[in-house]
């Protein structure tokens, strides 16, 4: 009897350590993944988009020059390429693609295994106090209870530990990827104008710096390319509202063409704002990963500290620590030798 | 012929532009007005073509990407694969639970 006595001694406070020991995720790493993953799904809706009305405004562009020369009785040839390739919306559609599922994966890998983690068991442990743990004053049905409802809970503590560090290493080895590639989509989607005097001429990558929640740049990128389609349909636009007396070919007024300049000029403003938006949400991606990086960082080297026999009441006897500490080291794996452990206790 | 780089001949596209611009197409005659309209949509185009191969010199710079995220499909399933595992031995301990609620009653 004395040998099962201490024997469960020992069950409790492993649980009650496991209650202490393992907190869980910080809310700072959960507020992390959530605004990668979401900030993710934003670059997925926005991106391709924008390069592909980049590549219509470039075209409207061509066309109102088109229909000028035409109006005029010109017969201009209409035989451009496009912009860009299949090829190059293909590699950067499956970058995102692949960013998308790792921010999906992050979000909800982790975040599921969260929302079932701990917070109850630790709830229910605040109910035993500590004395009553000398059994011979017995458990009463409220703490009897708690037990056995963290005890099911375990599984759950072992995966919320198990996930939180998988989850960290997982984040360590994708950072610079992640980092690069979203510095690439930054990049793409460029400046309309230098940001600086001090632009980088040479490799972006290796003097690239956040600073003010934006990327110093040189002119170029969708942007850039964007901002001188509409500047360059504007001028048409201006150039056909000169000549409007002369031309034979078109019924459009004044008034019409004056709307669409209204029209042109303002689709463009919003088009670069939602462009510049998609780099602000870009950094704040970046921003997010660095800081989980961080964050796991700090919390892989904690555990990589094996836990201090304090953490364990003072009448717990020194062999027996150090058996609840070599558990707890092995917390991945300790559920099945938990289970046999019990198993020959209800044999016995 | 003298070989310019590519942010020179993007300037020398720029400055013709800008000339062309300052030109008022109303006080020129009408072939005029058509060489100089077509003048701009070629200068225009190929600035536009510029911009657009240095967006394309980043394609090699990403293609080595996607091959390196999507290896961590593996290391998420990994996590996976133990979630299943956690599940079962839950079930195990759920019935440990009762059992040693029953030896908790007696002692």
């Amino acid at each position: 009897m004395k040998n099962l006595t201490g024997n469960v001694v020992i069950l409790i406070c492993l649980l009650l350590t496991l209650s202490a020991c393992t907190t869980g995720p910080s809310k700072q790493v959960k507020s992390d993944i959530r605004t990668f993953a979401s900030s993710m799904r934003i670059v997925t809706n926005a991106f391709a988009e924008q390069m592909r009305a980049t590549e219509a405004a470039h075209q409207a562009a061509l066309k109102e020059n088109t229909f000028l020369q035409f109006d005029l009785g010109g017969n201009p040839p209409v035989n451009e390429t496009g912009l860009f390739s299949y090829r190059e919306y293909a590699v950067r559609n499956s970058l995102i693609d692949a960013l998308q599922a790792y921010a999906h994966n992050l979000e909800e890998v982790f975040l599921n295994a969260e929302e079932e983690s701990i917070a109850l068991i630790s709830e229910e442990f605040e109910e035993i106090d500590a004395e009553l743990l000398d059994l011979s004053h017995g458990l009463g049905d409220r703490q009897k209870t708690a037990l056995i409802g963290s005890l099911e809970g375990l599984s759950k503590v072992a995966f919320a530990a198990f996930a939180n560090t998988e989850v960290g290493n997982i984040v360590q080895k994708n950072h610079p990827t992640v980092e690069r590639a979203a510095l690439l989509l930054y990049l793409d989607l460029g400046s309309p104008e230098d940001v600086d005097d001090n632009c980088p001429t040479e490799d972006v990558f290796q003097s690239l710096k956040i600073s003010k929640r934006q990327i110093p740049l040189c002119r170029g990128g969708l942007r850039s390319i964007h901002s001188r389609a509409n500047s360059e349909q504007l001028k048409t636009l201006r150039q056909r509202l000169q000549l409007l007396p002369k031309l034979k070919h078109s019924d459009e007024d004044r008034e019409e063409v004056i709307d669409r300049l209204y029209k042109t000029r303002k689709a463009g403003k919003l088009l670069d704002k939602a462009m510049a938006q998609t780099q602000q949400v870009l950094i704040k991606l970046i921003t997010a990963h660095r800081d989980l990086r961080t964050q796991y960082a700090a919390e892989i080297s904690a555990a990589s500290v094996k836990p201090a026999a304090g953490v364990l009441p003072s009448w717990f006897g020194t062999a027996e620590k150090g058996t609840a500490i070599n558990k707890l080291a092995e917390l991945t794996n300790f559920l099945p030798g938990l289970v046999k452990e019990g198993q020959k206790l209800l044999e016995n | 012929m003298a070989m310019h780089t590519r942010q020179e001949a993007l300037d020398k596209y720029l400055e013709a532009r800008d000339l062309l611009a300052a030109q008022d197409i109303s006080k020129l005659p009408l072939p005029a007005q058509l060489r100089l309209l077509q003048a701009q949509r070629q200068i225009y185009h190929e600035i536009q073509l510029m911009e657009a191969q240095a967006i394309e010199a980043h394609d090699d710079q990403y293609l080595p990407l996607t091959p390196d995220l999507k290896e961590s499909e593996a290391d998420f399933q990994d996590v996976r694969d133990w979630a299943d595992k956690a599940a079962q031995s839950g079930e195990a301990v759920e019935n440990l639970a009762k059992g040693l609620g029953l030896i908790l009653s007696l002692l």
